[in-house]
């Protein structure tokens, strides 16, 4: 009997169809930035400069992936986690995302904003990447994620 | 129905809705990008007064509003003593990432024009990181020495209404703008909007 398999977060990510939407919001959580820098090779090489943002950030857009994953999991395959706590994770990761991402990724942000609160924003990135990870990982535990469940 | 049924009831729909509010949430700031993007030129720009183009502002064919900077080295420059060439004026921070990768493009550029045929003037706007060690090093590893690299001490970004790093302009020879955007530079872009200028 493997115990691992049988926690939410494994299960969600080898069940099928959650592990598509998973994939799918991990995906889109990663490659956003490109959107606003209208390159990808230019994102993926900004990422690939920034530190620490290029360990925390796909680490957050893999969270932000396990979190609706476990969330889909609950609703359509096996109910198991307190849906009414996805609050705080989905908070968490909209703060990552749209803050963390990059220093200057941020256009569709800064634009309401002057420019000296932007540059603010942008040094603290890796302080909002930091929190939202730690708040994703919050949010998964309190949805069970870790919980170690019966095969169902 | 009984005031429990009704209150789990009314918790999974609270679910259901929070997950609507996020995901448009996300649709309506990517799709605001979006139309932003297409508009935010008009944004930045001052109309021309009167309809004369020869009017200062921040639109394409306005002249360009005056500036004076003191760059690393001490020298003092200005539009009117870059007159003469075209200028391509670049607000940044030593920290932009995309900025540095947007420079090394237009270098290509530059130095496949012989280095002389335009003035580039690097503009760095933040107070706590742009130190003069900073610059220098930012111009060592992404520009060039025949830049014009200067803090913004005298609050130009705010009279060219910069809102985002990676701001450009750029004048030409008699100091009308002739091109600003603030997405990522690539060399394709230096090379059409610079070359016609050149000539």
């Amino acid at each position: 009997m493997n115990v691992m398999q049988r926690a939410v977060l494994l299960k969600a990510w080898t069940n099928k169809k959650s592990a598509v939407v998973g994939l799918a919001a991990a995906t889109a959580a990663l490659l956003w930035p490109s959107i606003p820098l209208r390159s990808l090779d230019l994102w993926l090489k900004t990422l690939s400069y920034l530190y620490p943002t290029r360990i925390l950030y796909p680490v957050l857009a893999f969270l932000t992936g396990s979190y609706v994953a476990i969330y889909y999991y609950n609703k359509r395959v096996e109910s198991c986690c307190p849906v009414s706590r996805v609050r705080t994770g989905t908070a968490g990761s909209l703060i990552g995302v749209f803050l963390g991402a990059c220093p200057a990724c941020i256009p569709a942000i800064a634009f309401f904003l002057p420019l000296g609160l932007t540059l603010t924003l942008s040094h603290l990135s890796p302080l909002f990447l930091s929190a939202s990870v730690a708040v994703l990982l919050f949010a998964i535990y309190r949805m069970n994620g870790f919980r170690v469940m019966g095969r169902g | 129905m009984t005031g429990g049924k009704r209150r789990r009831k009314r918790t999974s729909h609270s679910s259901k809705r929070l997950f609507a509010i996020a995901l448009t949430a996300i649709a309506s700031i990517v799709l605001g990008y979006i139309a932003l993007s297409s508009s935010t030129p008009h944004a930045l720009t001052t109309a021309p007064k009167d309809g004369n183009v020869q009017a200062t502002g921040l639109d394409v064919g306005n002249l360009a509003p005056n500036f004076q900077l003191t760059d690393t080295g001490g020298t003092t420059f200005s539009r009117a003593s870059l007159a003469g060439k075209p200028v391509f004026i670049f607000f940044t921070a030593t920290w932009c990432v995309p900025c540095q990768l947007g420079a090394k493009e237009l270098l290509k550029y530059y130095n496949e024009t012989g280095r002389n045929a335009f003035n580039v003037v690097i503009v760095f706007v933040d107070p706590s990181s742009d130190t003069n060690a900073a610059i220098i090093k930012w111009n060592k590893d992404f520009g060039s020495n025949s830049w014009f690299t200067a803090f913004d001490a005298s609050g130009m970004a705010n009279v060219y209404q910069v809102k985002y790093l990676d701001t450009k302009y750029v004048l030409d020879k008699d100091g009308m703008i002739a091109w600003k955007d603030f997405y990522p530079l690539n060399y394709e872009t230096s090379r059409q909007v610079l070359q016609p200028l050149i000539g």
